[in-house]
């Protein structure tokens, strides 16, 4: 008894003192405002759509989630179909988007779970382009890769210790631990290094959100080309004659059969259902779907075989999706215009009660110019905006960007400048109302609806107008 | 196996119900072995044979000198040990540098020589002086020759210190090994809290790397004030890094009951290089004062054969640290060092000296020494001539150019080397920072305040950063 005594009386001061230092330390990191490390994934702009995902599913149920690469991360809004399905439905459905750069048909269990860490949608909508069969192996620099490496790799090969590993994560001391040691000892966040995804916004529902264009038509032109001609489809007696097995074994390699099983398991054990939505680069929608018969039938049999695996519902909306050039950001992405635009069309297919859309209405918008240009008042982030419904002086307010990628705007006289469709340029002065958003008003305008403007940021070197590089994020139109 | 990886961890908690097993059954030493040699053979399971062949070398041969009382056998069998023992260190560690050196200074045959391409054995050199160290005192009568070659081998490679020291004398490992101390609370306590600590010093450590790293790899470029903060920080760095690693070693080995001879004790605060030395790597400077300046004649001799001596010892553990003309440099100038150290002390400037108020002469001392110190490791992290020349080249330009505090260090960085600084100078003459008794004493709160402040903060500095190689793993 004696000895049990004296154990605590040494032992309960010492845990005290260790776990008070530590809780004061965790309490003073919560408190600061820290950037995004992605101290468990690796990935920074994954693990901050996590942090999404989760304040999302606290609000409510997630009724569907979005798996993909970019080309859904940034070609498909998960807000616009949470409205139309709610809209349609009578009742709330929210959709989240956990797309993310580069992610392959084998990344998706990985981010499957992760989303089930945070929630278990009753919809997994897998959103993917058909591609060429990989080699059986992990590249450098892909997102399995750099998961495998990060801290989540432990999980990724215990799937056991995804939820302890997430508590764990989220203890603020650890997942901000690297960017309040970067302020507290360097002064600066010098592991932070600046990426892509950084230079765009991204949605309370994890869509990330384009308002640019930044390619040409001849870039376009050349990935279609290619695309149109890489990949040779399963005669029609083999497709008849062969096994479902032999067939996916054409088109997947084992990696990727390794994860449809893994999706079919989770999904199975979840009570969720599978939607196979076929999105193509961007450049297959320019200026009107592929028709090449090959193509149209081999785009069949890869989905076909993709669903018949997973157990899941096809929908290949996108043969009747006719991209205009302002809905597409580059040769394989589109934009928040072209996201939206394809979304429409898988909502009337997921839901008979959503109506297809019309044919899509004539858009008129400046001629774009091919990326880079000549033309000064043209930089990488030039938006395009809807013109205004309204009529008379109006004032256009730009919510830009603003990180560790993005220098602030420099103190020095700025404009904001429009190029109409009729391709004339008209500028007002800027004013900034706040770090992060700057307004100008312009006294009269080609009022919409059905017209596009090109809107820049610039400012007055030596006579002349040049663009302020300033991706924006958001803007509105007001009286 | 890095002490600050999770793959110690559960190797370290596996181990331990077997060492806690191991001590009612008195078979220590046989559980201690066996960890040690999947501690050591993690890295590269060959070189265990390396690391037994001394261990079967020194143990025999001590039983045969011990066995013996005709001089020349036992001259004769101590010889042996010292040259199979050292020609393994020289062959893995230093063949390639006598080839090269061959190789440039153009000796016939030598550019027909081949350099093999070998891989450094992680802590030859450590275990390879106590191993020697162990016959040696068999040699001169010290202590008896250990007749368990299971005792032995875990004398010789006990994982808390078998990569990079301390390095323990028998007399003072063995008989724990056979006997440990009970485990009690304030022990293991006391272990973690120093555990602790180290882990911190070497999170600084690493994080000052961080910055000095990029100005070594591009001297050319680098402004002369930064490369003069950079030599600086590197002996910050270096003091970090090595003192972090003895701490955590003696911090696992107390838990264990088994206590390690201290290895630093606030060296940056000595004010003079004899001062230096007693309080810098002071398992390294005692086994060369004994095994190496003592059996030269020590300070029974003349004063020029001493300064001789203390050249002598100090270039060879200049060499000792590493197979490069850098590291003779670095211990020829420590040689120096304590040459003009101890011919000032003998000279009548140093009773002159003493006129002075003690609180002038010990700063004046301080700074001397620190400089000095500090401008010696410059040679110890430039490998190269052409790097050397141009740190000094930049030393130079900074020293003519007026401006000699022109350095910004982030101060979140000078806070915690500051932290550091002030643990020193309060505790410069104990023993470790977190002392046993002081953790069943009603300071216990503050110790594990302490303690987990140091491993929290030490998890922050390492966070999201690949886990480092300690400096002194490749001596």
């Amino acid at each position: 008894m004696a000895r049990v005594r004296h154990l605590v009386r040494t032992l309960v001061p010492f845990l005290v003192g260790a776990a008070a230092f530590a809780f004061i330390l965790n309490s003073v990191v919560a408190a600061q405002h820290l950037p995004e490390y992605g101290s468990w994934t690796g990935i920074r702009p994954l693990e901050g759509k996590l942090q999404k995902l989760d304040r999302f599913a606290s609000h409510g149920r997630v009724d569907a989630l979005v798996l993909g690469s970019s080309i859904s991360d940034f070609g498909f809004s998960a807000k616009l179909l949470s409205e139309q399905m709610t809209a349609a439905t009578g009742k709330p459905y929210r959709v989240f988007n956990l797309s993310t750069g580069a992610a392959e048909l084998a990344t998706m269990p990985t981010l499957y779970r992760l989303a089930r860490t945070v929630a278990k949608p009753r919809t997994l909508l897998i959103t993917v382009p058909e591609e060429i069969k990989r080699p059986n192996v992990i590249s450098p620099l892909s997102p399995d890769y750099i998961l495998r490496k990060a801290p989540i790799g432990t999980a990724i090969a215990h799937p056991w210790l995804f939820p302890f590993e997430k508590w764990f994560f989220d203890i603020p001391l650890v997942h901000y631990g690297a960017p309040f040691r970067d302020r507290l000892v360097f002064g600066r966040y010098v592991h932070l290094a600046s990426q892509g995804s950084d230079d765009y916004a991204m949605d309370d529902f994890g869509d990330s959100v384009s308002l640019s264009y930044q390619t040409s038509r001849a870039d376009l032109s050349a990935l279609r080309v290619s695309h149109d001609t890489m990949l040779v489809p399963l005669t029609q007696h083999r497709m008849s004659t062969w096994s479902q097995h032999a067939k996916l074994e054409y088109y997947f390699n084992d990696l990727d059969i390794d994860a449809m099983a893994q999706l079919r398991k989770l999904t199975a054990a979840d009570g969720c259902q599978i939607v196979i939505i076929a999105h193509e680069v961007a450049s297959d929608y320019y200026p009107a779907p592929i028709t090449d018969p090959a193509y149209v039938r081999l785009h069949h049999q890869f989905f076909t075989i993709l669903a018949n695996q997973l157990h899941a519902r096809l929908i290949v909306a996108g043969e009747s999706f006719k991209a205009q050039q302002y809905m597409i950001m580059d040769s394989v992405h589109l934009n928040a215009y072209g996201a939206d635009a394809f979304t429409r069309l898988i909502a009337a297919a997921l839901t008979p009660s959503i109506a297809k859309p019309a044919s899509q209405p004539v858009v008129k918008f400046p001629t774009l110019p091919d990326t880079p240009s000549s033309d000064v008042t043209l930089g990488n982030f030039a938006a395009l905006v809807e013109a205004p419904k309204q009529k008379g002086a109006l004032t256009l307010r730009l919510q830009i960007l603003r990180n560790q990628a993005i220098p602030p705007l420099p103190d020095v006289s700025l404009r904001v400048m429009l190029r109409l469709p009729d391709n004339t340029d008209i500028s007002a002065p800027a004013r900034l109302t706040s770090a992060t958003t700057i307004e100008a008003t312009f006294a009269a305008l080609p009022p919409g609806p059905n017209q596009m403007f090109l809107v820049r940021i610039v400012y007055e070197a030596g006579g002349r107008l040049a663009a302020q590089n300033q991706p924006v994020a958001a803007y509105t139109w007001s009286k | 196996m890095l002490f600050q990886t999770p793959t110690f961890l559960i190797f370290f908690l596996v181990f331990l119900p077997f060492y806690l097993v191991a001590r009612r059954r008195h078979a220590v030493p046989l559980v201690v072995l066996a960890a040690s040699q999947v501690f050591y053979g993690w890295w590269d399971w060959r070189f265990l044979f390396l690391l037994w062949t001394t261990i079967f070398t020194d143990f025999f041969l001590a039983q045969r000198v011990a066995a013996t009382d005709v001089v020349w056998k036992r001259k004769l069998f101590l010889a042996t040990s010292f040259t199979i023992s050292l020609s393994l260190l020289g062959f893995f560690k230093y063949w390639n540098f006598f080839v090269a050196t061959a190789v440039f200074a153009r000796l016939p045959g030598a550019g027909a020589a081949h350099i093999p391409s070998l891989v450094l054995p992680v802590g030859i050199s450590f275990y390879t002086f106590q191993s020697l160290s162990y016959i040696f005192d068999v040699y001169r009568g010290v202590h008896e020759p250990e007749r368990n070659l299971v005792t032995y081998a875990a004398f010789v490679s006990y994982f808390p210190q078998l990569i990079a020291g301390p390095i323990q004398r028998v007399g003072h490992l063995l008989p724990q090994l056979v006997q440990p101390a009970p485990v009690t609370v304030e022990r293991v306590l006391s272990g973690l809290a120093l555990f602790a600590y180290g882990f911190f010093l070497k999170a600084v450590g690493d994080a000052i790397a961080q910055l000095i790293n990029p100005v070594f790899s591009n001297l050319d470029h680098a402004p002369p004030s930064t490369v003069v903060a950079s030599i600086f920080g590197f002996g910050l760095q270096i003091y970090f890094d090595f003192n972090g690693y003895s701490q955590m070693a003696r911090g696992i080995s107390r838990v264990l009951g088994i206590e390690l001879t201290t290895n630093f004790r606030a060296p940056y605060l000595a004010t003079s290089f004899r001062q230096f030395w007693t309080r810098w790597h002071i398992t390294l400077s005692q086994w060369l004062r004994d095994y190496v300046y003592i059996p030269l004649g020590g300070n029974r001799v003349g004063s020029l054969m001493r300064y001789r001596n203390l050249m002598l010892t100090m270039l060879i553990g200049g060499l000792w640290h590493g197979a490069g003309w850098n590291f003779v440099i670095w211990g020829g100038l420590h040689g120096t060092y304590l040459v003009a150290n101890t011919a000032f002390d003998q000279s009548w400037l140093s009773r002159s000296a003493a006129a002075l108020p003690k609180a002038l002469r010990a700063g004046l001392g301080w700074a001397v020494t620190f400089v000095g110190v500090m401008y010696a490791w410059l040679y110890f992290r430039i490998g190269t001539f052409h790097g050397a020349v141009t740190a000094n080249r930049k030393i130079y330009e900074w020293l003519t150019s007026g401006h000699l505090w022109p350095w910004s260090v982030p101060s979140g960085l000078a806070l915690l080397v500051g932290v550091v600084l002030v643990i020193d100078l309060v505790r410069r003459n104990a023993a470790d920072i977190f002392p046993t008794e002081l953790v069943g004493s009603r300071l216990a709160l503050a110790v594990g305040g302490l303690a987990g402040g140091f491993f929290t903060v030490g998890l922050i500095l390492l966070a999201a950063t690949p886990a480092q190689q300690f400096i002194y793993f490749q001596f």
